[in-house]
């Protein structure tokens, strides 16, 4: 608010206690940064390995979840993606967070860290909410900041417009990869790190023939709703794989509602996967 | 037309007459903190904190620049601001139930560690804005809608005293008061010897400002001064608890 850029990084309850502000910044369109790497849950339980923060990251807080969620894949997209973080916070003024997992906190791997500019990347420049230039009143009119309505309508106006202005910014903010989905019969939905075993078992079943394809929402809130929808339209089956128990894949269903394909699981909340596993899953799929 | 009294430079004349209740202590407060402001000349540097409670409704009363925070949570707000930019000069005005109950950590962990702010704290005996239910300072004996029998100290406790708390976790450079509206003169003086010690960067100020509530702890006028001005300070001890670099002040009684 005083015009620095300013993050925080949390987990687990930490990341409970941070909707309490975050909700607060999505109505007074705050530019916010917070870097989440996902403990297992509920609560406290595990520090390693989970991807059990999906939906309180995505829509946590009481309010509508006009936030955007990255969800990273390794130590060069945590740096890419920190990057962009604060443009995009800054830029459209809605929560904005970068979304790793325990096991991307601890690992490690080689990655470029390079100068933004170097890259054509142009920083949003902070500009302060209060104490601006001036005396209030008499040079300009205060600056004054609230998240309280006398009325129903007041926030129902406020609230719609805000939303109206979210839904705007999806194709812009949205993010995906995709692999081999050209005329699969069966694509593997994953996010974050899951994805990395994902793609490794679906190029290996490539080589061999499979007709299979693997998708990556990279922003888990604003999901990239035309791309998940065209794929649904284009496979048979789809197979979310993911480290919790069914959080991406309620994102997911809800993206691909009223298409005719087949959404089924592979879960396992709080514990790695490998393409291996990923492997044998297709292989009993297809 | 009758003469309008005069308001603070500070205040903001075209969100008046304000939303507080008749006979609320809000007002009174801030027109002492608009008329600090206005001697001290530190209008365009001030930047003001509101709580959740009655408090929010001070969020447009001011011609200074406003942030309403979550419940409690409006000292870290400013202190956040105040870090950013040292030359602002940050006040957080809060209720008890606030400052003493949902963000007691907040005073005490910025207290602890000198946080150049001013906390200016409305201390009513209840929350008064979700219809007066019982508060850290609710006084022994004293009714509410959830000690309907009065306040039995052997279960919920006694009244916290809160510029006590603050002085004990504070060092040098503090400056710790407790003032009332029943003395405004006093409440004034205390408020701009807060602000000027955040001025000088010395450390962490606050000042706890007895207010009324006669809606909810339904008094009449006179019910309600006596309770202010008699009952209050028997358990609140008003006067300086703590002046920067001087160690602990002389507490003085009722001014």
């Amino acid at each position: 608010m005083a015009g620095r850029k300013a993050f925080t990084a949390t987990a687990g309850p930490g990341n409970v206690l941070m909707q309490e502000p975050m909700s607060m910044a999505e109505m007074m369109r705050l530019p916010t940064v917070v870097v989440v790497q996902q403990r297992g849950g509920p609560s406290t339980a595990t520090v390693i390995y989970s991807q059990q923060e999906v939906t309180l990251t995505a829509t946590g807080g009481n309010g509508e979840g006009m936030r955007v969620v990255y969800s990273t894949a390794g130590h060069q997209d945590l740096f890419d993606y920190t990057i962009k973080a604060f443009n995009t916070a800054w830029k459209y003024r809605f929560p904005t967070f970068v979304l790793g997992d325990g096991y991307q906190a601890k690992m490690r791997e080689s990655l470029t860290i390079y100068d933004p500019a170097a890259r054509g990347i142009e920083l949003t420049e902070p500009e302060p909410f209060v104490g601006r230039e001036g005396v209030p009143s008499k040079d300009r009119l205060p600056s004054q900041h609230r998240n309280t309505f006398n009325l129903e309508e007041e926030l129902y106006e406020k609230v719609t417009g805000d939303a109206r202005e979210y839904e705007k910014i999806v194709p812009e903010v949205a993010e995906y990869q995709s692999y081999g989905i050209e005329g699969a019969h069966l694509a593997v939905v994953a996010h974050g790190v899951v994805f990395r075993a994902v793609r490794e078992a679906v190029e290996k079943l490539l080589e061999q023939g499979l007709k299979v394809g693997c998708f990556r929402p990279v922003t888990l809130r604003p999901l990239p709703v035309t791309q998940v929808r065209d794929l649904a339209s284009g496979v048979k089956k789809i197979l979310v794989v993911e480290s919790s128990y069914g959080q991406l894949a309620r994102l997911l269903k809800e993206a691909a509602s009223g298409t005719a394909v087949e959404i089924l699981t592979f879960l396992k909340p709080g514990i790695g996967i490998t393409a291996g596993e990923v492997e044998a899953k297709i292989k009993e799929l297809i | 037309m009758y003469p309008q009294p005069v308001m603070p430079r500070s205040w903001r004349v075209e969100t008046k007459p304000h939303k507080f209740c008749p006979g609320c202590g809000h007002g009174l407060i801030l027109k002492c903190l608009g008329e600090a402001v206005d001697e001290l000349d530190i209008q365009e540097r001030v930047v003001f904190g509101c709580d959740i409670g009655c408090s929010l409704l001070a969020w447009d009363f001011f011609n200074l620049d406003t942030v309403q925070t979550h419940h409690g949570r409006t000292t870290p707000v400013m202190t956040g601001i105040k870090r950013a930019r040292p030359e602002l000069v940050c006040i957080a005005y809060m209720g008890d139930g606030g400052g003493y109950a949902i963000g007691v950590q907040h005073i005490v962990s910025s207290a602890a560690r000198n946080e150049k702010i001013t906390v200016v704290l409305a201390n009513n005996t209840q929350y008064a804005m979700t219809g007066g239910q019982m508060a850290p300072t609710t006084l022994p004996g004293q009714k509410t809608e959830t000690s309907p029998y009065g306040r039995d100290p052997e279960d919920t406790g006694y009244p916290l005293l809160g510029p006590e708390m603050v002085s004990a976790v504070t060092r040098e450079g503090a400056y710790v008061a407790r003032g009332s509206i029943a003395n405004l003169r006093q409440l004034k003086g205390f408020l701009k010897k807060a602000l000027e010690n955040q001025l000088a960067g010395k450390g962490f100020s606050f000042v706890e400002a007895l207010s009324a509530c006669p809606t909810n702890w339904r008094t009449d006028a006179a019910e309600t001064w006596n309770f202010i001005e008699k009952d209050l300070p028997r358990y609140f001890k008003l006067g300086e608890v703590k002046l920067p670099g001087a160690g602990r002040g002389e507490v003085r009684a009722n001014g």
